[in-house]
């Protein structure tokens, strides 16, 4: 019993001083060696950090033990120096084997709160946890309680120091999304993250916030294109896009580049934003704000350029098609607010019935999609007398702008209906006559 | 995931497949278990190969693994393991583009005698690499599309590939290519992924 009390204290030390010496460790896992070969379960190689499975089950106990033996003196402080170190210790072991035990993310807060250890190591240790349970919530709650520490100490002022641990937290989110698909724990801490530099230092009008966000909507089509069924990367995407939203800040060269890419796409001639809109939109009396002419110029590029090469690549995932449905209804919307007229969610249809005066019921909808496709649209039922009144006139009045945001290529075409592609495709239309008649996301 | 993890060329015997060349790419596993993972993939990609027939093409699922083989009429084969995302028709391009490559190379008449390590055939890492992006690397051979997508057999396990009687479990226990961790590791893997597993 000494004795193997002996060797585990040989390998819970081995760990720590593991951790406490290579701050560029990058994983940490547990591997399947059932037979002890008498040598260290510890196993240690370029940065990696593995423990033999056959010890686990009794360094596991043994530890949990121990802590529990201390726990109730360690929230009063009344532990000596050299006891709390060993706690550190313990507490390493037991959160690498087993991350799910809030108790011991608490005895940590409180180690942290005693001064006893510094906040880098947490970062690392939570980094280690992830890289072997990347789902893990309470690894997740830890980190940022570690991050809005490390947050407060940095002066307002310094901008720079706060984008360095963004970009950190950028790279740890981006292994634990790596390890599991769809791990949206992941993907909120990485939200989380630019959400709390924002508030930290309100530099959503600048600059260099937007180009923030440009980086981020290009790792996001870069991680889209290596992930194409999770949606989660898509909701990032979207995520970010909405940003632009909040940012009071003209264009730079990059809306730019992508209107001179739309240009091409949607043949509009514009020479700024302010002709591109007319062209797109038609003319109003009160300009559109900037941020909203960013945020479209980003949609379009999302929904002619990169959906449609992605959908080409990957014929048949549904998730492409949901994230084109946020983009047309947030165009639409867009679009509304735009020509002032009103934007209602679960409007009842029966109150906004239009009277038979109304020479807009005489609208051809068959406009609305190319000759090929009249079948399929005629399946859809249009009833122009149910269309909320809102929608109506705004699709009398901007016939041609619709055709153009819904083109015709986007609309189920005969190459689309291929494979797999069928089903995303009509989820596809019928949302669009959801949009369009209910006005609901 | 979109990604490839595995391409190697087999000659198939009469009564057993030889590995001619082989290429990883292992990155993404953890690195203690790569070992493991690899001597797995030779493995299944062998075990694929020797109940494949001669001039076939198929393709396995297996969990979030897709496993391509063509088999071509003079029994050289390639064998690409990929993620289940990675678009089928560039993994069947992929396979038969390296195929004529490598008959290129090296002589057929010495396909039943040579071992892997006397084979220099260096561009299966390239093509390996080159097609982790399927979007670059299918712009280059948009015009193959001579392949007959109708023609390769889908199957959903890899069980549904063994022959009757055979299983999955027998024969890893059976094989000589895997190490004592690496059947361990199998045995682990099997245990985690038998019941829901929130990790």
């Amino acid at each position: 019993m000494e004795e193997d009390n002996a060797m585990y204290e040989k390998i819970l030390i081995d760990i720590k001083n593991l951790i406490y010496c290579d701050p560029n460790l990058k994983d940490f896992c547990i591997v399947p060696i059932n037979e002890n070969k008498n040598k260290s379960p510890v196993l240690y190689e370029e940065h990696n950090l593995g423990l033999e499975l056959w010890c686990v089950k009794y360094v596991y106990s043994y530890l949990y033990k121990e802590l529990f033996k201390v726990r109730q003196r360690l929230t009063k402080n009344r532990l000596i120096h050299q006891k709390i170190e060993e706690v550190d210790k313990y507490l390493i072991s037991a959160l690498l084997i087993h991350p799910d035990v809030s108790t011991f993310w608490n005895m940590r807060r409180e180690l942290v709160e005693y001064g006893i250890i510094n906040l880098d190591i947490e970062l690392l240790l939570t980094k280690l946890v992830l890289s072997n349970k990347s789902k893990s919530n309470e690894a997740f709650a830890y980190r940022k309680w570690v991050v809005t520490k490390l947050l407060k100490a940095i002066p307002k002022q310094d901008i720079g120091s706060t984008l360095a641990l963004l970009n950190r937290e950028f790279i740890v989110t981006e292994m634990a999304a790596q390890k599991s698909p769809n791990n949206y724990h992941s993907w909120n801490h990485r939200m989380w993250s630019l959400e709390a530099a924002l508030t930290k230092h309100d530099f959503a009008d600048t600059i260099s916030y937007l180009n923030l966000l440009f980086e981020q909507l290009d790792f996001s089509i870069r991680w889209i294109q290596s992930h194409i069924s999770e949606h989660t990367g898509f909701h990032y995407r979207q995520y970010l896009l909405k940003c632009v939203l909040n940012s009071d800040c003209l264009g730079s060269e990059r809306t730019i580049k992508s209107r001179h890419l739309l240009e091409a796409f949607i043949h509009i001639k514009a020479c700024d934003d302010e002709t591109f809109i007319h062209q797109l939109l038609g003319k109003c009396n009160s300009p559109m704000h900037c941020s909203k002419v960013n945020f479209i110029i980003l949609l379009l590029e999302d929904l002619f350029y990169f959906m449609e090469k992605l959908n080409e690549l990957f014929p048949g995932h549904e998730a492409i098609w949901y994230h084109r449905r946020f983009i047309i209804f947030h165009i639409l919307k867009i679009a509304h607010e735009y020509h002032n007229i009103g934007w209602f969610r679960n409007v009842n249809i029966n109150d906004l019935m239009l009277n038979s005066n109304d020479n807009i019921t005489n609208i051809d909808y068959d406009l609305l999609c190319d000759g090929n496709n009249i079948q399929n649209y005629q399946n859809m039922n249009w009833t122009p007398s149910s269309l909320p009144i809102c929608t109506k006139y705004f699709l009398s009045s901007n016939l041609n702008i619709f055709k153009k945001i819904v083109p015709p290529n986007v609309m189920p075409h005969k190459n689309n209906w291929r494979g797999g592609t069928k089903n995303g495709c009509s989820v596809f239309c019928v949302l669009i006559k959801i949009i369009i008649l209910f006005n609901v996301e | 995931m979109v990604k490839l993890y595995c391409m190697s060329v087999f000659y198939k015997g009469p009564s057993s497949a030889t590995c001619l060349k082989a290429a990883y790419d292992l990155q993404s596993f953890n690195f203690f278990q790569r070992g493991s993972i690899q001597e797995f993939m030779a493995f299944v990609s062998k075990t694929i190969t020797e109940r494949t027939t001669t001039a076939s093409r198929q393709s396995v699922k297996q969990g979030e693994y897709m496993c391509h083989i063509y088999v071509r009429g003079d029994n050289l084969t390639a064998v690409l393991i990929s993620d289940e995302d990675y678009p089928p028709r560039v993994s069947h391009t992929l396979i038969t583009k390296v195929l004529d490559e490598f008959s290129q190379i090296i002589p057929a008449s010495s396909w039943s005698t040579i071992s892997e390590s006397d084979v220099h055939f260096p561009q299966i890492n390239t093509y390996l690499a080159k097609y982790q992006n399927p979007q670059e690397a299918d712009a280059m051979t948009k015009i193959q599309t001579d392949l007959d997508e109708t023609k390769i057999i889908l199957h959903n396990t890899i069980e549904a590939v063994l022959e009757r009687g055979e299983k999955l479990d027998d024969l890893v226990a059976k094989s000589e290519g895997l190490s004592i961790q690496s059947k361990a590791f199998y045995k682990t893997a099997r245990k985690t992924n038998s019941c829901c597993n929130f990790s």
